[in-house]
């Protein structure tokens, strides 16, 4: 199943001061008010380090920047089907639109060691954060599992069941920081997002965390597909994934009879090429490149074209899945408590829903690999359910 | 001894030596035969099928056939290849090449099965199948690629044993006649020394 994989934890949490009526220090106004957060974003989009962007110092974190995500990024990548209908609208749309781009947060490289069934492995792993103005923060924990370059003694050759394993264990494994002051992935979330609103609020406000959303990126070295109606070709493929989308053993998995086994994989969606996987359900995802494409691609433009279009694939997913579970979880928020929100929040969401990826942007990007995606992900999650209700309101 | 026990000795002698020449000749000639049968009939049969499969996978890799094309032809062709397994002649005269196709036979078997598969799901798998057999990757806990190697060397190894066959008879012949010229030689030498 794996030989080389990008694996990402996403968690969001929800900080409902932020998406009623925020009252934040001074230097972080521009949070509550989408004009302002608009020309924060169009200020700093194109600026480097440490010009003029706004801080947040957390104890065992440091100094951290609240970064627009770079203009090169949101014009070029997934986020451009939001960023370009603002280009083109610049006057109306502005600050409507600017609400689905989030401020990035670098939480710097940590360690995170886990055992597997046979051997203790350390990873090295990245830690952001993505905020957006409407009051959702996701944790992302993007890690490698596979052979490192410049690691020639060292012959990785993980099973199904170490990686299953593995995977289990991430999360509640010890993240070594440097003041010593060690999580897991977690619980870091949660100490997080506490102290990020203990400095952004001129008042203790809360947040509440949502659940962990497993994102597998899994390469192209070996052929994987399985038959999802039969499960005649590729069975052990399948079983080896139903495993990992649902946290259970392969053991129990073969156990399974083919229905039941098709249930685990129902949400499996057609890859724009030959040979593509992609998985969905509440809990993970699993995104598989062609191995046609890629191999194509090696051919004709080299290895190095290789690495940069499944980098970008895969930094597209996690763009995605981000600003899906952050929807998921606002949406879900307002409609419980529709209440206690100012009505003109509400309708700006509403507003600029209807200008996302969810009509217009969708239309005018021909290329938007999470087109069609995207209506079978919201149904799993019930966005389409709140979409619907939101419109209501 | 007497004349006459002699004679009788003589005759039962030369009634022997003639009923053994016979016998081997017999031996012989059976063995010929035999060898004949394999080298040419059961390995020109075995090197055209296993021919036919190396060149019937290059052109489903190459996109030269379809995967219903393959499949029915692959079909056929491991039953030609089997019956001559089978067949069992060439267990005795030629293990090297029996081993070698004991080795390949269950796994072209599995191939076979696997490419019937992928036609009934061809609209799924034909592509990624196909893939297997240009980069030497696994489908279906099998390399594609491995197993047309492995056709080629046997073809590789029958062809040899064409180039090397020789018929026993004109082998003894030959022997033979190296033979009586080599008394022959001794006892002109040994005329002259004398």
């Amino acid at each position: 199943l794996v030989i080389r994989s990008h694996v990402c934890f996403t968690r969001p949490f929800l900080i409902p001061d932020l998406a009623i009526d925020p009252i934040l220090h001074d230097e972080y106004r521009f949070l509550g008010n989408l004009r302002a957060y608009a020309d924060y974003y169009l200020a700093h989009e194109i600026s480097h380090k440490g010009h003029g962007h706004s801080t947040v110092d957390i104890e065992g974190l440091g100094t951290i920047e609240l970064k627009p995500l770079n203009k090169r990024i949101t014009l070029g990548g997934f986020w451009k089907s939001f960023r370009i209908p603002i280009k083109k609208e610049k006057e109306q749309a502005d600050s409507i639109l600017f609400q689905f781009l989030p401020l990035k947060m670098s939480l710097g490289l940590n360690q995170i060691s886990a055992r597997s069934s046979s051997r203790r492995e350390m990873f090295e792993m990245q830690r952001s954060a993505y905020l957006f103005p409407f009051g959702i923060c996701l944790v992302n924990c993007d890690f490698y599992v596979g052979p490192r370059e410049n690691f020639d003694e060292w012959s990785y050759e993980l099973t199904n069941d170490d990686f299953l394993d593995l995977m289990k264990k991430l999360p509640r494994a010890t993240i070594f920081s440097k003041n010593n002051t060690n999580y897991n992935f977690r619980n870091f979330v949660g100490y997080f997002g506490e102290n990020l609103v203990k400095k952004l609020f001129k008042y203790p406000a809360s947040i509440q965390l949502g659940d962990m959303h497993t994102t597998y990126f899994l390469s192209s070295d070996s052929i994987l597909y399985f038959n999802p109606d039969k499960l005649d070709l590729g069975r052990e493929t399948a079983v080896a994934i139903a495993a990992l989308m649902s946290g259970s053993t392969i053991l129990d998995m073969n156990t399974k009879s083919p229905e039941e086994l098709r249930l685990v994989l129902r949400e499996i969606l057609k890859g724009r090429r030959d040979g593509e996987l992609l998985l969905f359900n509440e809990d993970s995802s699993l995104l598989y490149p062609s191995p046609l494409w890629l191999d194509a691609l090696k051919t004709h433009q080299g290895t190095a074209a290789v690495k940069a279009k499944t980098s970008c694939m895969y930094h597209n997913y996690l763009s995605f899945i981000n600003i899906t579970l952050a929807l998921e979880k606002y949406l879900e928020y307002i409609i419980a408590n529709k209440e206690n929100i100012p009505k003109e929040k509400i309708d700006t969401i509403r507003m600029g829903l209807q200008g996302t990826f969810l009509n217009k942007a969708i239309k005018s990007s021909h290329s938007f690999y999470f087109k069609t995606r995207f209506e079978p992900i919201a149904k799993t999650l019930g966005i389409a359910d709140y979409l619907t209700t939101v419109e209501k309101l | 001894l007497t004349e006459d026990q002699l004679t009788i000795l003589l005759l039962i002698a030369i009634g022997g030596s003639g009923t053994a020449a016979g016998y081997f000749a017999r031996v012989v000639q059976k063995y010929e035969e035999r060898q004949d049968t394999i080298h040419l009939t059961k390995l020109p049969a075995l090197f055209s099928s296993l021919f036919n499969f190396v060149q019937l996978s290059r052109a489903f890799r190459d996109g030269g056939a379809s995967i219903d094309e393959f499949a029915d032809r692959l079909d056929k062709l491991v039953e030609n290849i089997g019956s001559e397994i089978f067949a069992g002649e060439i267990i005795l005269y030629e293990k090297e090449i029996y081993d070698e196709l004991a080795n390949l036979y269950p796994r072209l078997h599995s191939l076979n099965a696997i490419a019937k598969k992928v036609k009934e799901n061809k609209n799924s798998f034909e592509k990624v199948f196909r893939f297997s057999f240009t980069n030497n990757q696994e489908f279906e806990h099998m390399k594609p690629c491995e197993i047309v190697t492995s056709a080629e060397k046997i073809t590789d190894s029958i062809r040899t044993r064409f180039k090397r066959y020789k018929s026993i008879s004109i082998m003894l012949l030959v022997a033979l006649f190296v033979l009586g010229a080599a008394i022959a030689a001794i006892e002109y030498f040994r005329s002259i020394t004398s």
